[in-house]
């Protein structure tokens, strides 16, 4: 029960923190997806159904500020999450090396999926090219550590944080 | 970096089966109908999220202008550091000019002028009906009587502002010297008869009555006699900006004198308690 509340809290942070670094971002035209970071946080720490959820909602989050397509993100995120949960079957995600690179990873292959969905629902693309595909992942991969740590130090015991 | 595959201990594939399905529903639906339903129901779970979001961007956007303001605030204060130290040392200045001038004022048996005491009040408003007077913030609570001397600072200079017309118990009443009713006796440095400053409606003082004869240069101060029955001495009006030497019948000579500060533009004023 801790651990959903504590799941629930990030959850609400993460939208608050995607939002916000958009919005911040937006005037250096640099895009974070912060919630994608946080989502495979929480899947490297969490297990399958929780992981699976929050990346989902996350995924809607993301769904609600779009005009022409609802579910995509939802879509997007949840094969990320299977991504991530095939990973954690044969990589460590205790380091930060570790973390950057699947970040760095999924979020290519997030965008990718993402504007083949596209293709495939609306017959057209948010495709705004390879600059902010690389940047974008960058970005993400440079957060990376940081979301894990809090998310490690958020799971531990109350006794063992301190 | 590589695990045992043993230490998985939960691999099913419901929820991805799942969530996969639920989300390839919502894309295949028209966005008319359920979707919009559905967006209705998250934008009462998301949007207290975005509003929170906007606030702490344009929170973090004022950091950069608080700490800008910090840091010009930080040397403000060390520029006004040096002011005082050169304040203190012209103070310790006048000090010692105000010694040896009591000194010389007793030798000579002459009465020394009184130091200036009184009360600073703020301008609380202006009254409409006459544009040319102030109200401030202190009454007769504070000392302050009718026909007292008003001093004002506009930020940059100390000047004459007016005079006290009426007193309340907390508010009272200043005439400026903009008014035409307005009059105090002036005089200039090295001149030893004295002149009446008058007010005009142009804001610029008249400074009549000057003996014909007198030397009076552009852009000499006047100050506030000692002969005045209300203001203490040695408070500076303004300069003088124009001298009209008059026509051959007149028989005095009117200088046109610009406030040294200006009466609309004043926040705070000193008011003298202590009547001549």
């Amino acid at each position: 029960m801790r651990n959903f509340i504590i799941l629930v809290i990030i959850f609400l942070v993460s939208t608050v923190a995607h939002w916000a670094l958009v919005t911040a971002g937006a005037g250096f035209n640099i895009s974070f997806n912060f919630m994608l970071v946080a989502g495979i946080a929480a899947c490297s720490f969490y297990e399958r159904w929780a992981g699976y959820t929050f990346m989902f909602f996350g995924g809607l989050f993301l769904d609600f500020f779009g005009v022409n397509m609802f579910g995509a993100y939802a879509f997007t995120f949840t094969l990320c999450c299977a991504a991530v949960y095939t990973a954690k079957k044969s990589l460590d995600f205790e380091s930060p090396l570790p973390q950057a690179v699947l970040v760095f990873c999924v979020t290519l292959g997030s965008i990718l999926v993402y504007n083949l969905t596209g293709i495939i629902f609306l017959k057209g693309t948010s495709w705004h090219g390879f600059d902010s595909l690389i940047l974008s992942a960058v970005f993400n991969a440079l957060t990376a550590p940081f979301v894990f740590y809090i998310l490690k130090i958020l799971r531990l015991p109350l006794e063992n944080k301190f | 970096m590589r695990k045992n595959i043993q230490e998985q201990p939960y691999t099913s594939k419901k929820p991805f089966i799942f969530f996969t399905a639920v989300s390839l529903f919502l894309l295949i639906l028209p966005l008319r109908g359920f979707v919009s339903s559905v967006k209705a129901v998250l934008s009462y779970v998301f949007i207290p999220q975005i509003r929170a979001s906007h606030m702490t961007v344009e929170y973090l956007s004022d950091v950069g202008d608080t700490v800008k303001e910090l840091l010009e605030a930080h040397s403000e204060n060390m520029r006004l550091k040096e002011e005082v130290k050169s304040a203190r040392l012209i103070e310790q200045e006048a000090f010692s000019a105000a010694a040896e001038n009591e000194r010389l004022a007793s030798a000579l048996s002459i009465t020394p002028p009184k130091k200036w005491t009184g009360v600073w009040a703020r301008t609380a408003y202006r009254d409409p009906s006459r544009w040319t007077s102030i109200i401030i913030d202190k009454g007769a609570a504070y000392g302050v009587k009718a026909k007292s001397a008003v001093m004002g600072f506009d930020g940059k200079n100390t000047g004459l502002v007016g005079t006290v017309i009426e007193e309340g118990e907390n508010t009272s009443k200043v005439l400026l010297l903009g008014d035409e009713e307005f009059s105090a006796v002036a005089s200039l440095p090295g001149v030893t008869a004295d002149g009446l400053i008058t007010g005009s409606p142009s804001g610029e003082l008249k400074l009549k009555y000057i003996p014909l004869g007198t030397d009076i240069k552009e852009g000499e101060a006047v100050f506030t006699s000692k002969n005045s029955a209300i203001f203490p001495e040695g408070i500076q009006i303004g300069t003088v900006t124009r001298v009209d030497k008059g026509e051959d019948f007149k028989t005095y000579i009117t200088a046109s004198v610009t406030p040294a500060v200006r009466p609309g533009a004043v926040k705070e004023v000193f008011v003298f308690t202590d009547k001549k």
